[in-house]
């Protein structure tokens, strides 16, 4: 016979136990369980739509049940008229949404440019969205900075890194503010496409009180102004000049939203960002600077391309000047008080 | 001495195991259940890769005037319109359809609606086929796919321009429950082999009832269900889902968002095909235990439902039932039953 050389006693136990249980496993591979579970997981997605509500098989979930005839919040809209869900707490059970997205395993990517003295934001910025900013996903923090020297170490969660991106910065804080436009568009192209799902764009002179997570994902976000979301139309600070390309009439406009605070797909915001510095460009050119600069362009582009969610003021919040209101159940990303005159000027 | 012994031990095991397979294989075909392969389904739905066009961004709105969105809205409690994973609920009052209008025509769309016609049920037909000519996706193109045994009992309804219609034939079976469940299957077949060219949306509607009221791009979603009329106002313990472990529609006493309706359900192509194959599967597998679900194809669709959420609700204003008062909070009653008598038809 041959040499047996396993003498362990202990061996022979276990391949007992794995006879066994292979046994046992036979009645199992009957074809009657391999057509069970998710079938559809067969025939794979070939194009990786970036829609968070995709074909996902969720595992058993145990939650309240919603209530058709009991809204969960009835102080707010919270469907705008093309259907798109305005974000507000309450609305969103974040279990069943982290579920979905989770199963996709997205990646998203945070911008936020600090030039010149707004790079003594970034700690704070950093350290409020490492507890608050899409915890348990993976994060792609780009820092855009024209002081790389002066970019805070902090210490990140796992699977979230930090690129730091050199930026031109401009004499002007409106041109700063107007030029994050073009770069978010370079990069997009360059670099943003292959490397996450999602694009959120932020002002770096804020931070984050409370959760802000997947519920914000879609192709395209914007977020409402927390100036103006009680006002009517006629009182946007819209751009009001027709020769200018962020030109909206009187009698239009849903929303006023803030350019501190919009995202979505890397295409979507590829194309917002594109059209927003192209129209800029456009009125320069025509040697006219819209009242709000990027905020102007961002509204008008929203207006013609309906965002598919739409954040309500909890997502831009500034309690110095505006307290907290009942209608506010949190606020998640709120304003650092700043010197304005100090800040901007050299 | 040992490893003698070892040896001797191990191929005992050996002949035991191989002993027990065989026992079993046999065992096998004693069994009450059988495993033959009733579970085949037609081989080329397995091969059949449809191809996903990629999402393509909504044309830009051009000027439209319409009233400003009210954002602190203090409304009495009306119908909810937003589930929790942020999926709209339609509704009357809930959207704008002069606006939808303008961000939906440009994109040229073809909507594909699948009804099936056997046995009495051609009598039904004609009604559909005008209210739909009336209501439904007016101004849109549409293709009606018409599934019946008797082709010839299919009237002729006259269409208006850009819409078509197709009468498929398929088997008819001595069970009306039969004929419901496989329709799961001829819907995913049907996209597989045509409707995966010819439509970009697909609704499956039940030909037994009737468009009263505007059905417009407001319903056009990735996967769209409806909350049965029935069910809307009680409890998930009282949903009438299939609550026998042995089925796959088995669905717990806690677990479920809204009943939906088996009348009602479309959505992009791809994802219906998606999800008709996933519950033909199902039901498919309940058929080689011998079990038949509660309600059919309904409750494998609500099974199916809550693990892959729909991305858009339609109210009961969609999917009503004529002989429930209209409650106050349903505003428009657009697609419901005609009034009927199911005994004689399932005969």
């Amino acid at each position: 016979m041959w040499e047996v050389t396993w003498a362990l006693p202990r061996t022979h136990l276990a391949l007992q136990q794995g006879l066994a249980a292979s046994l046992g496993s036979y009645g199992f591979l009957s074809p009657r369980s391999q057509t069970l579970g998710s079938p559809g997981a067969g025939d794979s997605v070939a194009v990786r739509e970036v829609d968070g509500l995709q074909v996902v098989t969720l595992s058993r979930m145990v939650y309240p049940q919603p209530k058709v005839l009991k809204p969960a919040r009835n102080d707010v809209l919270v469907v705008t008229p093309w259907l798109a869900p305005i974000v507000w707490e309450g609305t969103f059970n974040i279990d069943i949404l982290n579920a979905q997205f989770r199963l996709h395993n997205v990646t998203i990517g945070l911008t936020v440019f600090a030039i010149k003295k707004y790079v003594v934001f970034l700690k704070l910025f950093l350290e409020t969205a490492e507890k608050h900013f899409m915890v348990g996903y993976r994060v792609n923090y780009y820092v855009f900075t024209d002081r790389p020297a002066e970019v805070p170490r902090v210490a990140l969660g796992d699977g979230r890194r930090l690129e730091v991106l050199e930026a031109r910065s401009y004499a002007r804080w409106q041109d700063v503010s107007m030029r994050r436009m073009e770069v978010i568009g370079d990069f997009s192209e360059r670099r943003f496409l292959r490397e996450v799902d999602y694009l959120v764009c932020a002002d770096v002179d804020m931070q984050f009180r409370d959760h802000v997570g997947v519920e914000i994902l879609s192709p395209l976000f914007g977020t409402l102004h927390p100036g103006y979301y009680g006002r009517g139309r006629e009182a946007f600070p819209y751009e009001r000049r027709p020769r200018s390309q962020a030109h909206i009439p009187r009698d239009e406009g849903d929303f006023y939203y803030m350019g501190a605070f919009f995202g979505g797909s890397v295409p979507e915001v590829q194309r917002l960002t594109k059209a927003c510095h192209q129209a800029m460009m456009t009125d320069k050119a025509s040697g006219v600077e819209a009242v709000w600069h990027d905020e102007s362009h961002l509204n008008k582009y929203l207006l013609y391309h309906k965002p598919t969610k739409v954040l309500s003021p909890e997502y831009m919040w500034d309690e110095r000047l505006l307290g907290w209101p009942a209608v506010m159940k949190k606020l998640r990303y709120v304003a650092v008080p700043k010197n304005h005159q100090q800040i901007r000027h050299r | 001495m040992h490893r003698g012994r070892l040896a001797l031990g191990l191929g005992f095991c050996l002949l035991a195991g191989t002993g027990l397979c065989f026992l079993w294989v046999h065992v096998e075909n004693w069994l009450p259940v059988s495993y033959v392969p009733y579970y085949l389904p037609c081989p080329e739905i397995f091969n059949m890769k449809l191809h996903y066009r990629k999402e393509e961004p909504l044309p830009p709105v051009t000027q439209a005037r319409y009233p400003q969105p009210k954002l602190l809205e203090q409304r009495p409690t009306e119908l909810l319109t937003l589930t929790p994973w942020l999926a709209p609920i339609v509704s009357e009052g809930t959207f704008n359809p002069e606006l939808l209008q303008h961000i939906y025509q440009p994109l040229n769309l073809t909507i594909g609606v699948t009804v099936f016609a056997v046995g009495k049920y051609t009598l039904f037909v004609q009604h559909f086929l005008e209210s739909a000519e009336e209501f439904f996706m007016r101004g849109y193109q549409v293709y009606y796919y018409i599934f019946t045994h008797d082709p010839a009992a299919i009237p002729r309804v006259p269409l208006g321009p850009g819409r078509l219609l197709s009468i498929i034939p398929i088997q008819g079976h001595s069970h009306w429950e039969e004929i419901s469940m496989r329709r799961m299957e001829t819907i995913s077949q049907h996209i597989a082999r045509r409707a995966h060219r010819e439509v970009d949306y697909l609704f499956c509607l039940d030909v037994d009832m009737v468009f009263r009221n505007p059905w417009g791009p407001e319903t056009l979603g990735d996967l769209v269900a409806a909350i049965h009329p029935g069910y809307f106002t009680v409890t998930r313990q009282q949903f009438p889902y299939e609550r026998r472990h042995a089925s796959t529609a088995f669905v717990e006493d806690s677990e479920g968002d809204f009943y939906y309706g088996g009348a009602v359900f479309g959505g992009r192509v791809t994802r219906v095909y998606e999800f008709t194959r996933g519950c033909h599967m199902a039901i498919l597998a309940d058929k080689a235990n011998g079990i038949m679900a509660a309600w059919q194809e309904e409750s494998h669709l609500n099974r199916r439902f809550i693990s892959h959420k729909p991305s858009k609700v339609l109210s009961p204003e969609y999917i009503w039932d004529d002989r429930k008062p209209q409650p106050p909070c349903l505003k428009l009653i657009r697609f419901s039953t005609l009034d009927k008598d199911a005994s004689w038809l399932r005969s």
